[in-house]
């Protein structure tokens, strides 16, 4: 029983991090762990209905154990923002004002095909008209374009620089924006820093603060 | 955040009704059987028929007494192999076959050390 718990373990890391290795096209719509799960759940709960020398306990064992590192895993990323870009990964800009991120286009394994057919399925046929498209961590593509508003381009896509109450301070150094400004202004604001969830930085550097 | 808790009860619960199964029934029961049939061996040995099948009675006993708690948590197929052999056993001694009934009991220990060994925490059935 300890042994399938063990190798449901193991297993569940190896599943885990090969998904990260493949990268977030293959993932469509779901964090790398959020996959792992589906994966393997199907087939562990198949595991006692097809082997009927097998007991109970050891389908049980095994479902349990996914449950809890599945458990574990979404707290940690929700509550660590180094775990949440270890586990899941960090959004790719592709397109950056009609320059192509080959970079990042080669380390996801993405052809200029592939991202323009990605383009036209949401909707979009002329490069010209987007501004920003990203990769988001489940593999998905968002477009920020300008279309909606009369033609004006959007300059930069807003900058992270607080999130779940923590500065994020690689942004911040990133982007050139002084930390004693952001206190300031937050005290502007008449916030603590432990009270808002979410800041950033919008296209005009102007901060926004949503709270809890 | 109770998700979370609750799914670390579960698993310690696992991790404990292993335990608990391990050191007090696989451990106890597979080392009894490992040591105790080598005397019903050496009964069948010198010929001495009647303690072979006291003992066997005693061993049946003690076999069902485990078997109903170990069919929760064991493969059925090994649970089906000892009982097979706790058969053939009991037919060979009430013919007083000496040679078959000295291969079978060797068997039964090799079914109740395989056991032991499968279910024991150790990288070589981790990997």
């Amino acid at each position: 029983m300890i042994i399938v718990l063990i190798r449901t373990m193991i297993l569940y890391g190896v599943v885990l991090i090969s998904m990260r290795v493949m990268g977030k096209g293959e993932l469509g719509e779901l964090q790398p762990f959020d996959l792992v799960v589906s994966l393997m759940l199907a087939d562990l709960a198949i595991m006692p209905m097809e082997d009927l020398d097998a007991p109970l306990s050891y389908g049980f064992t095994a479902i349990a154990t996914i449950m809890f590192l599945q458990c574990l895993i979404s707290y940690i990323t929700l509550k660590s923002n180094t775990a949440r870009k270890v586990i899941c990964g960090r959004p790719s800009i592709l397109i950056d004002h009609g320059t192509f991120n080959t970079k990042e286009l080669n380390k996801l394994r993405i052809n200029v095909n592939d991202l323009l057919g990605q383009m036209r399925l949401k909707g979009y046929y002329n490069l010209e008209d987007i501004d920003f498209l990203i990769m988001e961590t489940n593999g998905e593509i968002s477009i920020i374009a300008h279309e909606d508003r009369s033609g004006e381009k959007c300059k930069r896509i807003p900058i992270s620089i607080i999130l779940d109450g923590k500065i994020m301070y690689k942004n911040l150094e990133k982007f050139d924006v002084k930390e004693s400004m952001l206190l300031e202004e937050l005290k502007e604001n008449n916030l603590k820093l432990k009270e808002v969830i979410y800041g950033f930085l919008d296209e005009d550097d102007k901060f926004i603060f949503y709270k809890r | 955040m109770r998700m979370v808790v609750i799914s670390f009860i579960v698993f310690l619960l696992i991790i404990f009704a292993w335990a608990w199964f391990h050191f007090t029934s696989i451990e106890i029961v597979t080392t009894y059987f490992w040591e105790n049939l080598i005397e019903l061996s050496n009964a069948v040995d010198v010929d001495d028929w009647d303690k072979a099948e006291k003992d066997m009675i005693v061993y049946t006993e003690k076999w069902e007494e485990a078997r109903q708690l170990w069919i929760y948590f064991l493969n059925q197929k090994d649970i089906n192999n000892i009982d097979a052999s706790f058969r053939k056993l009991e037919v060979y001694l009430r013919n007083f076959d000496k040679t078959k009934a000295q291969a079978e009991l060797e068997q039964l220990r090799v079914f109740f050390n395989v056991i032991k060994e499968q279910e024991c925490l150790s990288l070589d059935n981790v990997f």
